[in-house]
């Protein structure tokens, strides 16, 4: 275990239980942490307030300014990273949110236009109806990027109401009304009032004032606006909303619709059943209905995924952007999402926590930070030799020295004993890590290509899946991509040369990639000189084609069941000779040399990242904080600390549960005897065996002599209310002096 | 009324065309609410189904009427916006909290003129103070001018005198449903312009025939009418049939018809999209949901609609002895001839920690209880999918009801690639 594992170990424990700890000046020396370090200086106080809590490590030997940057990069990045995903999600969006505000520019205008084609008996109200998926909370985003359009372009007036502020009509309207009412006024309003002289507010209210929730206020404020924005009342969730509110407001709002320029937008989280259920026919009718669909969030999730965990961290040194997530990490992040939320505010609370706790438990991410930021000079300068000592006990560390050691022991040697020489070595490998990063997504890239020029569905994987595979190592020996591989081999001659050029585009598609696979592209380029020589002196590769294409159907099934694992083994078997026996100068051996110099390439760059020396400190790892972050398991928790007592509460006189005999000790916490006791009762439990039983434990306590009966009942009571209030019982009526046990058998 | 003395206003020649088929009502009415001297009665009850035309009449009818206060119940939703708009109306701007504050503004207003109270959507009257409608209807006697009340609604009377008590009301009109000819005649008199007023009418004769058994509302047919003419018409434009061709023309018409007949009233294609396209509506449940909480919302239906006691037999993993007993079930099943099926009947109620033990044991790989499960089920809640039975405050013993359908349900299960049929007791 290295340094700092062993000291973030001591903000684990082994219950889940999430412990708040501020960083007051009171509360401060309570951490263990802090305690330990003996310098329980108001300085480091100070730090952990500027800096939100992040401590020096090493015990409390960390210089402070290390500190102070851990924090700084922490926060440095973060932004990046936000602006990074606000950006991605506003581009995915910005379609629909486009559609949404034209709907309401010409939300009235269309009635108009279309008249003669369609003369509709009464007027309806323009309702939007947006279909922005499961996740309530991530749409606030959404509809504060329309709020912000529909204001700023136009002079519509907008009010959010959101269910849980909207309980009742009058709260809806009052809350409709105020927010109308509190628009900035134009400029040409502005104007106007001034030569009113008294045109402020009262301007437009009514002699006597009326309720704040007249309707009568609005329509006069909007005849004195006299402006042409629409009154647009957005409703982000739908289905929290009570039905019978909205139907009455959508009954004034249509009331007032020949003076009022409504329009309506509803969130609706799950399909337009939702509106069917909770609006009658009558108040449907007044409602003219357009939906907008917005990107579903597994694309955003796409978009994220590629632009912060699998570009390359480090272009053209202006900082790190995004975190490069180790397998298990990503798994879990993917996983929560995939299985349990379709959240992308989740991933990124997540995603955020994660870097958070990488600079927080990581004396050595600094040393990426700065490597970034090219500052390798200053790097060398303030690295401690804890940091040192750090850096040798790595894992990548002992394999790169256990590599080397017959190769360079020289080398070998001087990286052991002398720190200069590790401070070198350290930008060499991080150098080596950037251009693994660049070369791994160049290669993702590629086989995206070798997808669209396949063109089949079922072996069409996102970067997302892809990258999760190259993540578990072996990824060219995966059945995926041999599948895919040995597809490759029969296409044809020309479309073979659509998918190298698309390969060439995507290794070049930036400087430094085009670098990093010079060697590739390079190999590229002879391939499709060969091609055309090739397709130039053979005329009859056309011909030859089109039987590739009639045996393509063929194959491909069996390419399919390769992959889908069913007889894969009599499948290779068949397809092996064929396969390795192909002339010289005809198509196969061509689409041969292509797939191996495919195949090469692939499991140069996508081999796994645990490869690389010095791995750790750019990987973020530590899975099991961000699942106790994120996924606790409250009974669970309670179970281990009740059953467990000596892990819970570290506490050396709590008998250990190994040795498997079944008594009860009398030094365990009373919670924990009468909770062992009552692990041995059935679903109904009589209180006053228990009691008896409880207090038989706890008499052992004072050898002998019997303790006060009426402190023994005192703590049961105690003790057994504490197992009420955790959920393990309740009281009944149907048996007198007894209580129903809640969790299942012994679960 | 036709009383020489009291020489009743000429009716607008054209209301009794503007109303086909009220021309009962219109008498009724018209003549007493639009007379200036002539007294009226104090408390006037229009009652008729909704989409009867009641508002509308009422409101052509009192046109040029002077004094009068139209007050809208959904609008004016507590006593005080009730109060301030008849005043507002009445020229009287001044806030009043209250009946009592109300009646005492009212009593002291110095005027002869002859005044009229309008309530429209009345039933909402009811549920503001239970004082409140038994004072409006004394309220005429109260006053020094000639006053009337009326009260539109789309309930009877019977249901109000809960409310108000022995006080009947002095005049009622009803507005009974258009039969067919009438509303032939008012479809008819959406006829555009310029489009022949018989073909217009054969048209709406097509459409009524169809859609007269799920739908009677002269707001739908109108709408309806409005929708699919141009569809009607367009063959015609286009110069591929005549307008003589009247069957052919069915024959253009009627898959749409045929797909609008589901969605009547639903409106899930607006008047706008379909201008724009010819959008088909389709009921394709593409509500995306995370992959165990399709697990979670099967497990629900499945609680919901099969009984408790069923549940070893389905749940318990590796039971083989049940073999027979499936058969004797099912044999009694059909016997019962399927009508108490826990499908026609809805959903019932179940603890949560039902639906969680029907979801650990349908899911194919165990998983670990945390708290994401619990989120899940408050979201589905919360997204409607699942109701909650018990009342939000309790924490303890919660039921839910599944609040899907079963062919969502079968949607979601495809996607998961699940079973829900060898599940449900109904189709085993």
């Amino acid at each position: 275990m290295t340094i700092h594992q062993a000291n973030t170990a001591l903000f684990e424990s082994v219950s889940e239980g999430t412990f708040l700890v501020l960083p007051k000046t009171t509360r401060a020396s309570s951490t263990p942490s802090v305690k330990r370090s003996k310098q329980k200086s108001p300085k480091n106080d100070s730090l952990l307030r500027e800096c939100e809590g992040f401590q020096r490590l090493y015990g409390g030997q960390e210089p402070e300014a290390l500190c102070r940057q851990r924090f700084r990069c922490y926060k440095q990045r973060w932004r990046a990273i936000e602006e990074t995903i606000n950006r991605v999600l506003v581009k995915h969006n910005s379609q629909a949110i486009d559609n949404i505000v034209d709907f309401v520019n010409n939300a009235y205008a269309s009635i108009q236009c279309s008249a003669q084609s369609l003369v509709l008996p009464f007027r309806e109200v323009p309702t939007g109806l947006i279909f922005a998926g499961i996740n309530i909370p991530d749409q606030e985003l959404l509809f504060s990027h329309v709020t912000a359009k529909l204001t700023q372009n136009t002079c519509h007036s907008v009010a959010i109401l959101p269910s849980r502020e909207c309980l009742t009509l009058k709260t809806t309207v009052k809350s409709m009304i105020e927010q109308f009412l509190d628009m900035r006024p134009t400029v040409a309003e502005d104007q106007m009032e001034n030569n009113n002289q008294n045109g402020n507010l009262s301007s437009y209210q009514p002699r006597i004032k009326a309720p704040n929730y007249d309707m009568q206020i609005l329509a006069d404020w909007h005849r004195e606006r006299n402006s042409r924005g629409h009154l647009v009342a957005i409703i982000p969730d739908f289905e929290c909303f009570d039905p019978i509110v909205i139907q009455d407001l959508i009954n004034i709002c249509s009331e007032y619709q020949g003076t009022l320029p409504f329009v309506f937008i509803f969130g609706v989280a799950t399909s337009i059943e939702a509106l069917h259920q909770s609006l009658p026919r009558a108040v449907l009718s007044l409602l003219r209905m357009e939906k907008f669909k917005l990107q579903h969030s597994n694309d955003c999730i796409n978009a994220i995924v590629e632009e912060l965990l699998l570009k390359p961290e480090i272009e053209s040194h202006e900082g790190c952007v995004g975190l490069k997530l180790a397998l298990e990490p990503y798994e879990l992040l993917i996983n929560s999402y995939q299985l349990h939320t379709l959240s992308v505010g989740g991933f990124v609370r997540a995603l955020k926590y994660a870097v958070m706790d990488y600079y927080y438990s990581n004396p050595l991410s600094i040393l990426w930070d700065m490597y970034a930021a090219d500052r390798n000079d200053q790097m060398q300068d303030i690295l401690e030799p804890e940091h040192i000592i750090d850096i040798r006990l790595l894992k990548s560390f002992k394999r790169y020295i256990e590599a080397h050691a017959k190769t360079h022991p020289d080398h070998v040697a001087r990286l052991l004993l002398n720190d200069t020489v590790v401070k070198a070595w350290l930008s060499e490998c991080f150098q080596r890590i950037v251009r693994y990063q660049i070369r791994y997504h160049a290669a993702l890239c590629c086989v995206l290509e070798l997808q669209k020029a396949l063109n089949s569905p079922s072996f069409s994987r996102s970067k997302r899946v892809l990258h999760m595979m190259a993540l578990q190592g072996g990824f060219v020996e995966t059945e995926y991509m041999s599948a895919i591989m040995l597809l490759l081999r029969k296409r044809s001659i020309l479309e073979t040369r659509q998918y190298l050029e698309g390969c060439l585009a995507a290794l070049q598609q930036t400087n430094s990639s085009s670098d990093a696979c010079r060697l590739e592209c390079a190999a590229i380029q002879k391939l499709m000189e060969d091609l055309n020589e090739f397709v130039d002196s053979d005329p009859d590769s056309s011909e030859s084609d089109e039987a590739d294409s009639y045996t393509l159907k063929h194959e491909r099934k069996r390419a399919l069941s390769l992959a889908s694992g069913s007889r894969t083994t009599n499948v290779s078997k068949r397809l092996k000779p064929i396969v390795e026996h192909v002339k010289e100068g005809t198509t196969q051996a061509f689409l041969k040399r292509v797939s191996d110099f495919l195949k090469e390439f692939l499991s140069d760059a996508t081999k796994c990242y645990k490869n690389l020396p010095l791995h750790e400190v750019v990987y973020y790892s530590n899975a099991a904080r961000l699942k106790k972050a994120f996924h606790p398991q409250p009974r669970a928790v309670i179970q281990t600390a009740l059953g467990q007592t000596r892990h819970y509460l570290k506490c050396d006189c709590c008998p250990t549960t190994t040795k498997g005999d079944d008594t009860i000790s009398h030094t365990l916490q009373d919670s924990s005897i009468a909770y062992r006791l009552y692990l041995e009762c059935g679903r109904m439990i009589n209180l006053y065996d228990w009691f008896v039983a409880f207090g038989a434990i706890v008499e052992k306590e004072t050898e002998g002599s019997s303790l006060d009966r009426t402190d023994i009942q005192a703590r049961f009571i105690k003790s057994i209310a504490e197992l009420q209030f955790l959920g393990f019982i309740k009281p009944t009526t149907r048996k007198t002096d007894h209580a129903v046990r809640l969790t299942w058998g012994t679960v | 009324m036709t009383d020489p003395s009291f020489p009743a206003p000429s009716p607008p020649p054209d209301i009794y065309t503007l109303f086909p088929g009220r021309k009962s009502q219109i008498d009724a009415l018209l003549p007493i609410l639009t007379h200036p001297t002539l007294p009226a009665p104090p408390t006037i009850f229009l009652s008729g189904l909704p989409g009867t035309g009641k508002t509308t009449l009422l409101k052509c009818v009192l046109k040029d009427v002077s004094n009068m206060a139209w007050v809208n119940c959904v609008e004016r939703f507590t006593e005080r916006l009730v109060f301030e708009g008849i005043l507002r109306d009445w020229g009287v701007g001044r806030r009043c909290d209250g009946i009592a504050e109300f009646v005492g503004v009212v009593k002291e207003m110095e005027t002869e003129e002859k005044r009229i109270l309008v309530f429209d959507k009345a039933e909402r009257l009811r549920d503001m103070s239970s004082t409140l409608l038994p004072a409006l209807m004394r309220l005429p006697e109260l006053v020094r001018f000639p006053l009337t009340i009326i009260l539109i609604t789309h309930l009877t009377w019977p249901d109000f005198r809960s409310r108000i008590g022995s006080l009947d009301p002095s005049y009622t009109v009803h507005f009974p449903s258009y039969t067919k000819s009438e509303t032939l005649a008012i479809l008819a008199k959406d006829c555009p312009p310029t489009e022949d007023v018989q073909f217009f009418v054969s048209f709406v004769e097509i459409l009524y025939e169809v859609f007269s058994k799920p739908c009677r509302d002269v707001r739908e047919l109108r709408y309806l009418v409005a929708l699919w003419f141009p569809k009607y018409v367009e063959p015609v434009l286009n110069g591929k049939v005549t307008r003589q061709q009247t069957s052919k023309l069915f024959g253009f018409i009627q898959p749409h018809i045929k797909n609008a007949l589901h969605s009547v009233y639903l409106r899930d294609v607006s008047s706008h999209e379909y201008q724009k396209t010819s959008v088909k509506s389709n009921h394709v449940y593409d509500v995306d949901l995370p992959y165990y909480t399709k697990f979670l919302l099967i497990a629900a239906f499945l609680a919901s609609y099969n009984p408790p006691r069923l549940d070893v037999r389905f749940f318990s993993k590796g039971d083989v002895g049940s073999r027979k007993k499936k058969g004797g079930r099912r044999a009694r099943v059909s016997s019962e001839g399927g009508k108490m099926r826990q499908q026609l009947l809805g959903p019932k109620a179940f603890p949560i920690e039902r639906l969680l033990a029907i979801f650990y044991s349908i899911l194919e790989n165990s998983l670990e209880s945390s708290i994401d499960i619990y989120q899940e089920i408050a979201s589905l809640v919360s997204l409607r999918l699942l109701v909650r039975v018990t009342t939000p405050d309790r924490l303890d013993g919660v039921k839910c009801k599944c609040n899907v359908g079963l062919e969502f349900v079968n949607a979601v299960a495809k996607s998961v690639k699940f079973d829900v049929g060898k599940y449900l007791f109904d189709f085993v």
